[in-house]
C-alpha cells in the first residue's frame, strides 16, 4: 500500500529514523505494553470484587455525579433514582464528599435494606431518593457493563501484540501497538469509571491518547508518508495535543468543588477521539484512491470498510455530546464493532499472505490452545481456592483471584514452550522456515542443470519464503543481462522477456555490474550511490515491467557476476529485514554457482546446435551441388556413359556436365576449380550456368572457352581459376571436337593402343583475351575415352607417394565391358592405393565414356538402331504435351498414319504425366527424360524418370460402370490408355532411374 | 505455372438442351470449368448437356477422369450428357474407355440437338447416335 511511486519506499537499510532511540523505545514499548496488562487484570479483580457487593440501583462517576447507565429493572426510568447528571451529596443519612467516603458508606450497608439517597442537581435543585439496597450487581449488567467491553480491550491488546510481534521494528508497527494499547484500555476501563474508579484517570489519558494514536497510525501505517519520513517528530506531534487534553481532564476529575468541570475536559477528549478516527479513515480512502497496484487496493479498500465499520459507532459516540442527540448509545453498540478493525486488517493480512500462512495457522493453534489451558485453569483455581477459603474462614477472599493469576503467570512460558513443541512435533514436522528453504533450493540445484528450471525454482523459493510483488531472475547472457523468465506474483502469470522491450536489458560493461561483483550481497537499489542505464532500469519503477524494484541479489560465481536476482516490495508492505537479507544471500551462494554451471551446459547445448547447424548446412549444400551435376547421364544410343564424382568435402569444386542437343551432340564439360569446399562449390555453379548456356547455343570448343574465360574472369575472386575440358561428340559419327583450358587431358583407348587428347590453353580467369586450341579426333567402336581429375592424380598414399599418371594409365589397361565398369576399377584401383584411412585431399571426378562396339548382341543396341530425338523435361503438369509435340515431330517420318502418330501422342503424354506426378513427385527440379529411337524394326520411346512412385502399386484395370456406380475412382486411366495405344509397354530400372518403354511394331516398308 | 488452358460456352440451343463447347485442353485444370458449366446449364433448365468437342485440342487421362465425375453427377440429377465433334482419335479413346455407352456420340450438333429432343419429348430415339 503504498502512496506514489517511490516516496512510500521505506528506507529499511537504516531503519526508522531514530525520534527515540531504538533500545528506549523498545523500553517503553514493552513498559506499556507491561503496564496494560497488570491494569486490565487489576481491573478485572476490582470488577469481580465489586460485583459482589451491595449495589444501590445505580452508578457514580469520579465526582459523584450520577452515570447514565441503566440497568434491568434499576428503576431509573419511573424517577425512584436518581439520574445524570444529579450529583450525590448524601448517601444513608451520611454526607459524602468524596468516591471514597461513597464507596466506604455503600460498603456497609446490608442487601434488603432501604436507604436514602440526597443529591444536587447542576441548578442547584435538591431531591431526596429512597432506594433499595440489592445484594449485587445483576448478572446481565456484568456481562453487558463489564465483560464485553473488557474482552473487547483484551482482544485490541491480543492483535496489537502480534503486530508488533511481527513488525515492531517498524514505526508503523509501533504505531498501531499503541493504538491498540489506548484502545485496550479506553474498552477494558470503562467499568471501572463507573464502578471502583481506581483506574479513572487511566482511562481518561487512554481515550485522549487514543485520538493521538489513530493520527498517528494513519501517518504511518502501512508506509510512512514522505512528509513523516522527512520530519518524523511529526508522528509524536498528535500526542503532545492529547497529553494536554488528558491534563486538562485529569485535573476536572478530582475537582469535587466543580462537579460538573469533568464533563466538557472529557467531551474535548472525545472530539479529539473522533478527529483521529476521520483522519485515518479519510487517509485509508486516499490510500485506496491512490495505490498503484490492485492488490493494494484490495487491501486498502478491506482496512477502509473495518475502520467505518469500527469507528462509525465510536463517532456517534464521541459526537453525541456536542451535538445534543438523542440517541441511547450502550457501550455494547460501541465496543463490538470496534473489533471490526482489527479483524479488517487480519482479513487483508491473511487474504493477501502478507505473511506467511503457515506460521500464522501455527501461532493461532499454540496460543488458542494456551488460552484454553490456562482460562481452565485459572477458573478452576479461583473456584477451587474460593471453596476452600469458604469453608476455612467462612468467607469469600479476594486471595483467590490474586493466587490464580500469579499461578497463571508462572505457568504461562513453560506451558507455552510445551504447546508448541507439541504442536510443532504434530502438525509441523516439516515447518516452513528460511533453513528448510535453502536446503531445499539445495537439493534442487544438484539435480538442475536447465537454466529456465533453475531459474523458475530460484523465483520459486524466493517467492515461497518472502512474497515479494515480483521476482525475477536476471542472467548474463552474450548480449548482456537480461531477465529470464520473470514471474509475476501478483497475477501469477509469466511476463515474456519480450514484452519488456530492449531498455530492460543492462550491458555486460555496466557500472552496476563492477557494484554488484564487489558487494557480493543483497543490495537496495536505492542504495546504489551513482546513476547508470544499468541502475534505472531499476530505480525507475516504469522502465521494468510497470513494478518497482526493490532489492538486487547478486549471484557470484569465482568473482564473476552470473547473474541477480530483482525483489520487488514486498506484499506485506514491510521492508527487508537484515535476516531476509541473510536467507538471501545464503540462497545466493548456492544460486551463483549452479547457474553458471546451467550457463556452461548451456553454451556447450548451443555450440553443439551451432556445429550440427553447419553441418545440416553443408549436407544441403552438397544436395543442392549434386543437382547441379547431372543426376542421370543422358541415354545416348550407341555410347555408354559411367562418372563417379567424390568431393574431398562436402561440397567441391570438381564438376562435369553432359549435355545432349536435338542434332544429336553431346557436349562434355569436365572442369576443376582450384579450391575445395564452400568457395568453390560457389564459383561451380556459375561455371556451370555459363557452360550450359554455351552447350545450349552450341557454341564450338575454342570459342565456347574463350567466353567462358570472357564471362568467368570478372567473376572469379583474384588467385582463384577454373581448368575445364570442353567437348563435343556427333554422336552419330564419334566425331570429337575439344579444346581445354588447362585440366587434365581425358585418355583415348582405341585399336592401335592409349593416347591423351591433347589441346592446350591456359585455365579460365587467369588473364584476358585467351586464344584455345580445337582439336578434333573419331572415336571409333569399342573405344573408351577416360576423363579424370587432379584429384585422382595427385593423391597421396600414407607412405607420401603420389598416385600419378603411371598408375592410372596401368589401371586403364584391361578389358573393361563397360564404362562404369572402367569407372570402378579406376576408383577401386586409388582406394587400394590410398589404403583404409585415406584423408581425402581434393575433389575425384572419373568419367568414362565407351562406344559401343558395332557387334553387340540383338537388342536396342542392335545395327540399324537409330535415335530419332532425347529430351529432358521438366516435371511441371502440362509439360507433357510439350512431350508430345517434341515425339510427334520425331516419329512422324516413321509411322505411316495419323491414327499411330495420335495414338503414340497420347500413350507418350500419359506416360509423360505419370513420370512427372508420381516418378518425380511434381518436383519440378526432377526431370523426365523421353528418347525417341528406332531399333530392331520397332519404335521404342523411353521415358525415364527418378522413380520416387516405384512403390505405388499398378491401378487396377478401370471398368467404367464400376467408376459410375463409384465402386472405383473416377480417374486412373493413364496405365489403361497407355496399354491400348501401343503394342507393348515394359517397365525397367536402370541405375535407380524408372524407365518405361514404349514400344510400336513398325510394318516392312514403312519406313 | 500449371493452369486451365480451357473456357466452356454454354449456349441454350433449345428448351431443356444445353451446349457446351469445350475449347482447349480436356486436363485436370479443367475441372472448375465443366462445373460452372454444367451448373449454368442446369440452372438453365437443361436436361440434356450436349458436350461439343470440335474445338477440343488435347484430352488426357484427368479430363476422361473429370468426364466420368460429371457423368456420376448428371446420372444422380437425372441429366443426359451427349457429344459431338470428336476426332477419330477420340472416338476411339471413348470406345475403349467404353464412355460411348455412357454419352451419346454424335456426328454434328444438329443430330445431337435433334437427339436430346427427341428424348426429352418422351419417345426414345437413337436417331444419329453412333
Amino acid at each position: 500500500m503504498n502512496t506514489g511511486s517511490t516516496e512510500a519506499v521505506e528506507q529499511p537499510s537504516q531503519g526508522d529514523p531514530p525520534v527515540v532511540p531504538a533500545h528506549l523505545s523498545r523500553k517503553l514499548m514493552l513498559g506499556a505494553i507491561g503496564l496494560t496488562m497488570v491494569v486490565l487484570v487489576v481491573t478485572l479483580v476490582l470488577a469481580l470484587r465489586w460485583q459482589s457487593q451491595p449495589f444501590p440501583g445505580f452508578v457514580v462517576e469520579q465526582t459523584l455525579v450520577v452515570g447514565g447507565y441503566r440497568g434491568q429493572g434499576w428503576g431509573r426510568d419511573t424517577g425512584r433514582l436518581p439520574d445524570h447528571p444529579e450529583r450525590v451529596e448524601a448517601i444513608a443519612g451520611e454526607e459524602v464528599t468524596t468516591i471514597g467516603e461513597f464507596h466506604a458508606t455503600l460498603k456497609r450497608r446490608v442487601p434488603g435494606e432501604e436507604i436514602s439517597v440526597k443529591t444536587v442537581s447542576p441548578d442547584g435543585t435538591r431531591r431526596l431518593y429512597r432506594v433499595t439496597v440489592r445484594p449485587c450487581l445483576p448478572v446481565s449488567d456484568r456481562l453487558r457493563l463489564f465483560w464485553l467491553p473488557w474482552a473487547v480491550g483484551l482482544a485490541y491488546l491480543g492483535i496489537g501484540l502480534w503486530v508488533y510481534a511481527l513488525q515492531g521494528d517498524t514505526r508503523a508497527g509501533r504505531a498501531f501497538m499503541l493504538f491498540c494499547l489506548f484502545t485496550s484500555l479506553s474498552n477494558g476501563l470503562i467499568f471501572d469509571l463507573i464502578s471502583t474508579h481506581v483506574f479513572t484517570a487511566v482511562w481518561a489519558f487512554s481515550v485522549a491518547q487514543t485520538g493521538a494514536a489513530l493520527i498517528s497510525l494513519a501517518l504511518l501505517f502501512p508506509q510512512p508518508w514522505a512528509v513523516v519520513r522527512r520530519r518524523p517528530w511529526l508522528s509524536l506531534l498528535p500526542y503532545g495535543v492529547s497529553a494536554l487534553l488528558a491534563q486538562w481532564e485529569l485535573l476536572a476529575l478530582n475537582r469535587y468543588a466543580s462537579p460538573w468541570a469533568y464533563i466538557p475536559a472529557w467531551r474535548a477528549g472525545y472530539l479529539f477521539a473522533g478527529f483521529g478516527v476521520l483522519v485515518l479513515v479519510a487517509t485509508m480512502w486516499y490510500r485506496l484512491r491512490s495505490a498503484q497496484r490492485p492488490i493494494e487496493r484490495q487491501q486498502a479498500l478491506v482496512i477502509l470498510a473495518g475502520a467505518v465499520i469500527a469507528f462509525t459507532p465510536l463517532l456517534v459516540w464521541f459526537v453525541r455530546p456536542l451535538l445534543d442527540i438523542a440517541i441511547r448509545l450502550e457501550t455494547i453498540h460501541v465496543s463490538l464493532p470496534l473489533l471490526a478493525f482489527p479483524i479488517a486488517i487480519a482479513l487483508a493480512i491473511l487474504r493477501y499472505h502478507l505473511w506467511d500462512l503457515d506460521l500464522i495457522i501455527n501461532r493461532t493453534l499454540i496460543y488458542g490452545v494456551l488460552i484454553m489451558i490456562l482460562g481452565g485453569t485459572f477458573l478452576a483455581t479461583v473456584f477451587g481456592m474460593q471453596l476452600a477459603f469458604q469453608r476455612l474462614t467462612g468467607q469469600r477472599s479476594p486471595m483467590a483471584v490474586a493466587i490464580s493469576t500469579l499461578l497463571i503467570a508462572v505457568l504461562f512460558d513453560p506451558l507455552r514452550q510445551r504447546i508448541k513443541a507439541f504442536i510443532d512435533r504434530r502438525f509441523y514436522r516439516e515447518r516452513y522456515d528460511a533453513a528448510q528453504m535453502l536446503t531445499m533450493f539445495a537439493a534442487t540445484v544438484r539435480n538442475e542443470v536447465e537454466l529456465h528450471q533453475l531459474s523458475d525454482r530460484l523465483c520459486e523459493s524466493v517467492t515461497g519464503a518472502l512474497h515479494p510483488a515480483h521476482v525475477a531472475t536476471w542472467v548474463r547472457m552474450p548480449e548482456g543481462f537480461v531477465p529470464y523468465d520473470p514471474l509475476d506474483c501478483s497475477s501469477g502469470a509469466d511476463v515474456s522477456v519480450a514484452a519488456l522491450g530492449e531498455q530492460s536489458a543492462v550491458a555486460l560493461d555496466d557500472p552496476l555490474v563492477d557494484y554488484l561483483t564487489e558487494e557480493d550481497a543483497p543490495v537496495m537499489v536505492d542504495d546504489v550511490p551513482f546513476s547508470s542505464p544499468g541502475v534505472r532500469v531499476f530505480a525507475d519503477s516504469r522502465t521494468y515491467i510497470g513494478h518497482e524494484t526493490e532489492l538486487l541479489v547478486p549471484l557470484v560465481c569465482q568473482s564473476k557476476l552470473v547473474g541477480w536476482l530483482a525483489l520487488g516490495l514486498l506484499l506485506s508492505g514491510r521492508p527487508y529485514t537484515a535476516n531476509d537479507r541473510a536467507v538471501l544471500r545464503h540462497l545466493a551462494m548456492q544460486a551463483g554457482p549452479a547457474i553458471r554451471v546451467a550457463q556452461l551446459v548451456r553454451e556447450r547445448e548451443r555450440e553443439a546446435v551451432e556445429r550440427e547447424r553447419i553441418k545440416q548446412e553443408l549436407a544441403v549444400a552438397r544436395v543442392v551441388q549434386e543437382t547441379l551435376l547431372p543426376r542421370h547421364l543422358p541415354l545416348v544410343s550407341g555410347w555408354d556413359l559411367a562418372v563417379h564424382w567424390e568431393p574431398a568435402r562436402a561440397v567441391g569444386g570438381d564438376f562435369y556436365d553432359f549435355l545432349l542437343s536435338d542434332q544429336g551432340e553431346l557436349f562434355i564439360v569436365m572442369a576443376d576449380v582450384s579450391d575445395k569446399g564452400i568457395p568453390a562449390a560457389l564459383v561451380m555453379a556459375s561455371a556451370r550456368a555459363i557452360f550450359r548456356g554455351l552447350a545450349r547455343w552450341r557454341v564450338e570448343p575454342a570459342q565456347a572457352l574463350r567466353r567462358a574465360n570472357e564471362l568467368l574472369r570478372p567473376e572469379l575472386p583474384p588467385g582463384m581459376f577454373v581448368t575445364c575440358f570442353y567437348g563435343l561428340l556427333e554422336i552419330r559419327t564419334g566425331r570429337f571436337r575439344f579444346a581445354n583450358a588447362g585440366h587434365n587431358p581425358p585418355f583415348l583407348q582405341h585399336a592401335g593402343g592409349t593416347s591423351e587428347l591433347w589441346a592446350s590453353g591456359m585455365p579460365l580467369g587467369w588473364m584476358d583475351e585467351v586464344a584455345y586450341d580445337e582439336h578434333e579426333r573419331i572415336i571409333g567402336r569399342g573405344d573408351l575415352l577416360s576423363f579424370y581429375s587432379d584429384g585422382l592424380t595427385e593423391s597421396h598414399n600414407p607412405e607420401g607417394e603420389m598416385f600419378d599418371l603411371d598408375r592410372l594409365e596401368r589401371a586403364l589397361k584391361g578389358d573393361y565391358e563397360s564404362a562404369s565398369e572402367l569407372v570402378e576399377a579406376l576408383w577401386r584401383a586409388l582406394q587400394d592405393f590410398a589404403g583404409p584411412g585415406w584423408n581425402q585431399e581434393d575433389d575425384v571426378t572419373l568419367a568414362v565414356l565407351r562406344r559401343l562396339p558395332a557387334e553387340v548382341p540383338a537388342g536396342e543396341n542392335a545395327p540399324g538402331e537409330e535415335l530419332l530425338t532425347t529430351f529432358e523435361i521438366q516435371s511441371e503438369l502440362g509439360n507433357e504435351r510439350v512431350a508430345m509435340e517434341k515425339v510427334e515431330k520425331a516419329v512422324r517420318p516413321v509411322l505411316t498414319s495419323d491414327a499411330e502418330v495420335e495414338a503414340v501422342k497420347t500413350a507418350v503424354a500419359e506416360a509423360v504425366m505419370n513420370a512427372i506426378e508420381h516418378g518425380n513427385g511434381l518436383r519440378v527440379e526432377l526431370p523426365v527424360i523421353v528418347d525417341v529411337l528406332v531399333t530392331a524394326g520397332d519404335l521404342v520411346i523411353r521415358i525415364a524418370d527418378q522413380g520416387l512412385g516405384r512403390g505405388v502399386p499398378a491401378a487396377t484395370v478401370p471398368d467404367l460402370d464400376a467408376k459410375l456406380e463409384g465402386r472405383q475412382s473416377p480417374r486412373g486411366w493413364g496405365l489403361f490408355l497407355i496399354r491400348e495405344m501401343v503394342d507393348d509397354v515394359e517397365t525397367k530400372l536402370e541405375d535407380g532411374r524408372h524407365i518405361l518403354e514404349l514400344r510400336v511394331r513398325l510394318d516392312n516398308g514403312k519406313r | 505455372m500449371p493452369s486451365a488452358k480451357v473456357t466452356m460456352d454454354v449456349r441454350h440451343v433449345a428448351p431443356r438442351v444445353s451446349v457446351v463447347d469445350i475449347q482447349g485442353e480436356m486436363n485436370a485444370f479443367a475441372e472448375d470449368e465443366l462445373m460452372v458449366a454444367y451448373r449454368e446449364a442446369v440452372d438453365h433448365g437443361a436436361e440434356t448437356l450436349i458436350l461439343n468437342f470440335g474445338p477440343t485440342t488435347y484430352i488426357n487421362s484427368s479430363g476422361i477422369g473429370l468426364l466420368v465425375t460429371l457423368l456420376i453427377r448428371a446420372n444422380r440429377q437425372g441429366h443426359r450428357l451427349f457429344a459431338y465433334g470428336l476426332s477419330d482419335h477420340y472416338r476411339r479413346v471413348f470406345r475403349l474407355t467404353k464412355l460411348n455407352e455412357a454419352i451419346r456420340v454424335y456426328d454434328d450438333e444438329a443430330k445431337a440437338v435433334a437427339g436430346a429432343e427427341a428424348l426429352t419429348s418422351g419417345a426414345a430415339s437413337t436417331v444419329g447416335a453412333t
